[in-house]
């Protein structure tokens, strides 16, 4: 008796294994819905840019209906969140209920730090994307204009821009190329976050700041801060306008921008069929009022929606631009 | 003055029935929160923030704000219980408070002196707050990079307070924290640095389980030789303490105000600045209360060792939010999270807050000084069921504590990652202690270094690399003066002394 | 007792010969981490860069400088160091600790501590069932009331990660 109660007790034990098995195996053929939880894994802290936008996605779904739970969010921080991306990556089991938001700012460190790459992940969609701009301190600024500040560097007189790490770096690295200066003319201090970025500023420790249009906002309209440079291809909107881009400042130079896109991926080893399900997810997030008035707006974001075909195509051609940019 | 009746009116927002419940709760949950090591205000305020979506932002901000104050009186419990931090700033907090409870045998005196130190220092951050607040805000704006480097440097000189007996040995550990914070991502290129290719050191090392470890799992090592033989369980029924037993007298009072006063002070002031919070504040609270005169020696459970950082981490925890108000910066990352609140709540942090949100500016500070208020009394209520834990036979609280401090460790980096630097961080640790280094330095190089190091490049970037930066700007200057004050004032003693020698002789 | 001594001293000969020479084998490792240190902040990382001043080795560097040197002083004083003792019972604890982590890879963080506080308790220290059950209770309250379900966080589950 005891043998025969313990066979059975295995083989109950067993069944999840084989019920896992069939469930995915019927997945990949026909239309994708969720089963089962779906983890969401994000590589900073909670609180932060990246937790914020993921919420403000799943929020959006499941308050219309889109997704009948909330996923689990994963807060993987290690390593930078190289060691989170890489458990995403190598996911093969439960592939299909595997998320990760995915910046650029995560794909440049990425590539430049570790082995991993795009292709090691199913691109699902791109939901918004976000410039920067150069702000002056109006009170203590020695150049009221970007005009001013450029003129100056040239002629010896080190300028100095704050911002943040990452893509900000990125950008600063492209400017000075495109200004044919180097880089104790134009220098750079990076900083955890802009936050500090702007504090050094208001503190007229540095000549420019440089920020994304969500974190100045405010700042802008108390007069504390005055936009001078857009980097972009066009001038920004509303309070922000008045700052012209680099074409309009000098024309013999080219515009620079460095867009900012936040995204989602899933694992490579993800199915088409969910990845399709999980791109439709977003692109009715991304046209849903809770997220254009709830987080784009609120954050002075541009909503630009790419699906997961636009996104792959995208978001490769970034890292081979990165690549090549970084020499590898 | 107005700004006065601006608070009366903040008062007013808060005295209602739910905006003084759910400074009750946040109170009470920063307060577990605090305890526990491994968690702390950052992580709570994080978790609890989405379930304050549908609050009027008012009392939401409410909530937060008491959680995130409370936590600094929540820190000292264990650390003066167990000698385990329950945050990074109960480190100091540690250092008297576990002798005091340990070797004196006063355990709710230590807990009645954290507790009181900690509203001291705390309506002194906050009423500092009310009335200087923005203009405050704008004094941690004149800090540039050179000046923070000059004043941290003058704080690493006060390390050399703790080093205790044998100089050698501290500074090595010393240095040795500093050589480990270096580990991760080099803060100005972005590049990985000193990770031996690693992918989790790529991260750095994680304070939180390296404090737990160095302090709290060696702690537990140390432990097992003090355990007893028999368990005697009547022993752990009969013990009854009441807060009466664990009052301070008033010649106790009286030596604790003094630190906690001047503490109250400097911890404002730290928490206004860039990149310094409660943790910076306590220690540099600690260190400059070493100058003055204490009844017993700091570090063998002095009152006025307890007080100074207790009350230095509340005043900064208060003054961390001059800035936060005032000006929308964030001081430190869970000012970052309250930040993202304020925005979610659809409110604009920035400089027109006062302006624009009176009511929930004042309110919040209001709510503070309620806050306080309630977390001392709910604290000191506490106090005999804390000693209880006390009355638990060692044997007991040595699982109890590995337990805690492994999943400490585990939640604070959401990986084992994290246990594992707790293991390697508390072995190492244990076998220095033992060998007769003391690790406390090594903590605070380790919290330190980044700040410094980090300040000490965004100066030189500005000079082009020119050292002279340091001594044009008024404040630096300032403080390069009283770092060679420091430095050379053994010196030229020795050298007074030894020539006076020689005339004798 | 001088026989008790005598025999334990015997039993531990290799550790013991480890403990006492710790004053010397420490400072020998903190100058094996500063030279690393030194030799990685040269090489690898750059020294000082003309225009913006200290690159990513400077700091690490010098402070290495200082500990080695300090290393070295202290390695050539420490004749006169204590000698640190140890005792097997303190490193129970290590090894409790250990096999409670291990445990966590197969069974799972929250089985694991719920063992590790029951074996710990009743076998180990020999504590009556009355006293294994409160601190047990109290532990798991603690980890799965605050940790897991306030605070959200996810422990793992060691091999069931696998099945389910």
């Amino acid at each position: 008796m005891k043998k025969v109660f313990l066979f059975v007790l295995i083989a109950a034990l067993m069944m999840p294994l084989f019920a896992n098995g069939d469930g995915e195996a019927a997945g990949s053929s026909a239309a994708f819905t969720p089963t089962k939880d779906i983890t969401w894994y994000c590589t900073s802290k909670p609180g932060g840019g990246s937790d914020i936008y993921t919420r403000a996605i799943s929020d959006a779904a499941v308050a219309n209906g889109w997704l009948s739970k909330a996923p689990l969010i994963n807060y993987k921080t290690d390593g930078a969140g190289e060691v989170g991306r890489n458990e995403v990556a190598n996911t093969k089991q439960n592939a299909d209920y595997t998320l990760l938001t995915f910046n650029s700012g995560d794909l440049m460190p990425m590539v430049a730090n570790t082995p991993n790459r795009i292709k090691n992940f199913t691109p699902i969609a791109i939901m918004a994307t976000d410039k920067q701009l150069l702000f002056i301190n109006p009170e203590k600024a020695k150049y009221k204009t970007f005009a001013e500040a450029l003129k100056a560097a040239q002629n010896g007189t080190q300028v100095v821009i704050a911002g943040s790490k990452g893509d900000d770096l990125e950008l600063y690295g492209m400017l000075i190329k495109e200004l044919g200066l180097k880089e104790n003319q134009i220098a750079y201090i990076t900083n955890d976050s802009t936050a500090d970025a702007i504090t050094s500023g208001l503190g007229g420790h540095v000549d420019l700041v440089m920020s994304k249009p969500a974190a100045a906002s405010e700042y802008v309209k108390a007069g504390m801060l005055v936009p001078v440079l857009a980097l972009s291809t066009s001038r920004f909107a509303g309070a922000l306008s008045e700052a012209p881009t680099l074409k309009e400042v000098d024309s013999k130079y080219n515009d620079v921008e460095l867009p900012v896109w936040r995204g989602i991926v899933g694992p490579a080893g993800m199915s088409e069929a969910a990845a399709k399900f999980y791109s439709d997810l977003a692109k009715k997030v991304s046209e849903s009022k809770e997220w254009i008035e709830g987080y784009i707006q609120k954050n002075s974001l541009e909503s630009s929606f790419m699906d997961y075909k636009e996104a792959k195509a995208y978001m490769e051609k970034y890292e081979a631009d990165y690549l090549k940019k970084i020499g590898k | 003055m107005s700004n006065f009746a601006m608070l009366f009116r903040g008062f007013s927002v808060v005295f209602t029935f739910q905006n003084i419940a759910v400074c009750l709760l946040g109170a009470i949950l920063g307060l577990i929160v605090g305890a526990m090591p491994g968690i702390g205000s950052l992580a709570g305020v994080a978790l609890l923030l989405p379930l304050t979506y549908k609050f009027n932002p008012t009392t939401a901000i409410i909530l937060l704000g008491s959680l995130y104050y409370s936590n600094m009186y929540g820190g000292s419990f264990s650390a003066i219980l167990l000698n385990i931090p329950g945050d990074s700033p109960a480190v100091m907090t540690m250092l008297d408070g576990y002798p005091m409870a340990k070797k004196k045998k006063r355990p709710g005196q230590a807990l009645f002196t954290a507790n009181l130190a900690s509203f001291v220092g705390g309506t002194i951050g906050m009423i500092i707050l009310t009335f200087l607040g923005p203009g405050l805000a704008n004094v941690g704006l004149h800090f540039g990079p050179q000046d923070m480097t000059a004043l941290l440097l003058v704080a690493m000189t006060s390390i050399g307070w703790l080093v205790g007996k044998n100089p050698t040995q501290g500074v090595i550990l010393t240095m040795l924290g500093i050589l480990l914070a270096c580990i991760g991502m080099d803060p100005q290129t972005g590049s990985p640095r000193y990770n031996f290719g690693n992918m989790y050191l790529m991260g750095g090392i994680p304070f939180v389980p390296f404090v737990i470890g160095t302090v709290g799992f060696s702690q537990v090592l140390r432990l097992m030789s003090e355990r007893e033989d028999k368990v005697d369980e009547k022993q752990m029924v009969t013990q009854k303490l009441t807060i009466r037993g664990s009052m301070l007298t008033g010649h106790d009072v009286k030596r604790l105000l003094p630190p906690a006063i001047r503490s109250g002070v400097l911890g404002t002031f730290v928490g206004v600045l860039p990149g310094a919070g409660a943790t910076t504040g306590a220690f540099l609270g600690y260190a400059m209360n070493k100058a003055f005169k204490s009844e017993e020696p700091f570090g063998t459970g002095a009152i006025e060792g307890i007080a100074s950082c207790e009350a230095a981490n509340n005043a900064a925890a208060a003054g961390a939010f001059a800035p936060l108000l005032a000006l929308g910066i964030p001081g430190s990352g869970t000012g970052a999270v309250l930040l993202g609140g304020l925005m979610m709540w659809g409110l604009n942090p920035g400089p027109l807050l006062f302006t624009n949100n009176p009511d929930f500016a004042w309110g919040l500070i209001a709510s503070l000084f309620l806050a306080n208020i309630l977390t001392l009394m709910i604290s000191i209520g506490v106090i005999p069921f804390l000693i209880k834990i006390l009355t638990v036979p060692v044997k007991v609280i040595i699982p109890i504590v590995l337990v805690i401090c492994m999943v400490g460790s585990y939640a604070n980096t959401y990986s084992m990652y994290g246990v594992v630097v707790m293991i390697i961080a508390g072995l190492v640790s244990y076998i220095c202690e033992k060998s007769g280094y003391s690790t406390a330095p090594m903590l605070l190089s380790f919290v330190l270094a980044p700040l410094l190091e980090n300040n000490m490049r965004k100066a030189f970037i500005t000079s082009q690399g020119s050292v002279g930066i340091f001594f044009t700007s008024p404040i630096s200057c300032a403080f390069m003066v009283i770092l060679f004050a420091i430095v050379l004032t053994p010196v030229v003693r020795g050298i007074i002394a030894s020539t006076k020698k020689k005339k004798e002789a | 007792m001088a026989e008790n001594t005598e025999k334990t001293t015997e039993k531990r000969g290799v550790f013991t010969v480890i403990s006492d020479h710790l004053p010397q084998i420490i400072p020998i490792c903190t100058s094996a981490i500063a030279i690393l240190w030194i030799v990685l902040g040269l090489k690898q990382y750059g020294f000082w860069d003309e225009f913006k001043g200290p690159k990513t080795g400077f700091f690490p560097t010098i402070i290495a400088i200082v500990m080695l040197a300090i290393s070295i002083f202290a390695l050539v004083t420490s004749g006169k160091a204590k000698k640190p003792e140890f005792d097997k019972e303190n490193w129970m604890a290590a090894l409790g600790m250990l096999a409670m982590v291990l445990m966590s890879y197969i069974v799972g963080m929250e089985l694991s501590i719920l063992a590790f506080m029951i074996l710990w308790l009743r076998v180990y220290e020999k504590c009556t069932w009355k006293t294994t059950i409160i601190a047990t209770a109290v532990v798991m309250a603690i980890v799965i009331g605050a940790f897991r379900f306030w605070l959200g966080i996810q422990f793992p589950m060691g091999l069931f990660d696998l099945i389910f």
